[in-house]
């Protein structure tokens, strides 16, 4: 199923549509007067959605494993590792974007008292040990399996480090977080809105997009190598 | 070749075509100068979609080389 959808292309011009408008809309929607973000407030287009996306890749990534792990049919696997290199990127993009709006709004490149900026980092390190652990095996069958089992830990583990924690301490500058009520205020913005969820869309959509081009370019390998 | 000539050309007659044109300008120089930073972000964005439709034809050719 999958190596059809990725074979498609109505999910790609969709895609093309949605980033289009993001990167001209996001310019110009009327924005709501917000102190201390000012017109910052349209990185919500831009750094949010890396988040989410990195948030589905890895999402997949885990579906993907958990198929492995129950069928023992390697090109599972193959999926996982290329979802969850592509997430590792949009994550990487996620930090580097953040440290440009922190520097503008909270002053700094990086705020150590801030959580969620820890906890992101931890949680890029816990996927790159996710990789690091794919390249110590030699054999391809042990990789896949330990590897499954990793990232269903790498999973939790993520979801807990971004979702839960900033969530739970007493103190956070992100907004939505540790009782900071701010998201709210343009969450609920209808214009910030119209821009924000296509944004959101178009970003995963590119992502899925890069990340069937590795899948397919793997699977052409096995081919290659008399695997399937 | 012919293709990377004939985008070339394309390019130089797009420039040449801004550059003579006062109405290009003037909207470019309009809201701040704003507005140049969208073109720009929006030529990179047509450049990494031509490159990602490109690797898409490619690897499916080579798909289906490989089926036959």
């Amino acid at each position: 199923m999958f190596e059809k959808f990725s074979k498609q292309i109505w999910w790609k011009i969709a895609t093309v549509i949605l980033l289009v408008y993001t990167c001209t809309y996001g310019f110009w929607v009327k924005i709501p007067d917000l102190p201390i973000l000012e017109e910052s407030i349209r990185n919500l287009f831009f750094h949010v959605p890396m988040w989410f996306s990195m948030m589905l890749m890895m999402f997949l990534s885990l579906v993907y494993s958990l198929r492995y792990l129950a069928s023992g049919n390697s090109r599972f696997d193959v999926i996982a590792a290329n979802m969850a290199i592509i997430g590792l990127l949009m994550g990487g993009l996620g930090i580097v974007t953040g440290m440009v709006w922190a520097k503008v709004t909270w002053g700094a490149w990086w705020v150590f008292a801030e959580v969620k900026l820890n906890a992101a980092a931890a949680a890029l390190l816990v996927y790159m040990a996710y990789f690091i652990l794919r390249s110590s095996f030699e054999d391809p069958e042990s990789k896949a399996k330990f590897s499954a089992v990793y990232s269903i830990f790498a999973f939790v583990m993520f979801m807990v480090l971004i979702n839960v924690i900033p969530r739970i301490t007493s103190s956070s500058l992100h907004p939505g977080n540790g009782g900071n009520p701010g998201f709210n205020s343009y969450d609920l913005d209808a214009n910030l809105r119209t821009v924000f969820y296509p944004a959101v869309f178009g970003w995963m959509g590119i992502s899925l997009w890069m990340s069937t081009q590795l899948i397919r370019i793997d699977m052409i390998k096995r081919r290659l190598n008399d695997i399937d | 070749m012919n293709k990377v000539l004939l985008l070339l050309s394309m390019i130089y007659g797009m420039s040449s075509a801004m550059a003579s044109e006062d109405k290009v300008s003037d909207f470019l120089m309009s809201q701040n100068k704003l507005i140049a930073v969208n073109a720009i972000l929006l030529m990179i964005l047509s450049g990494i979609v031509f490159y990602l439709f490109t690797q898409d034809r490619k690897i499916k050719n080579i798909e289906k080389q490989l089926k036959d």
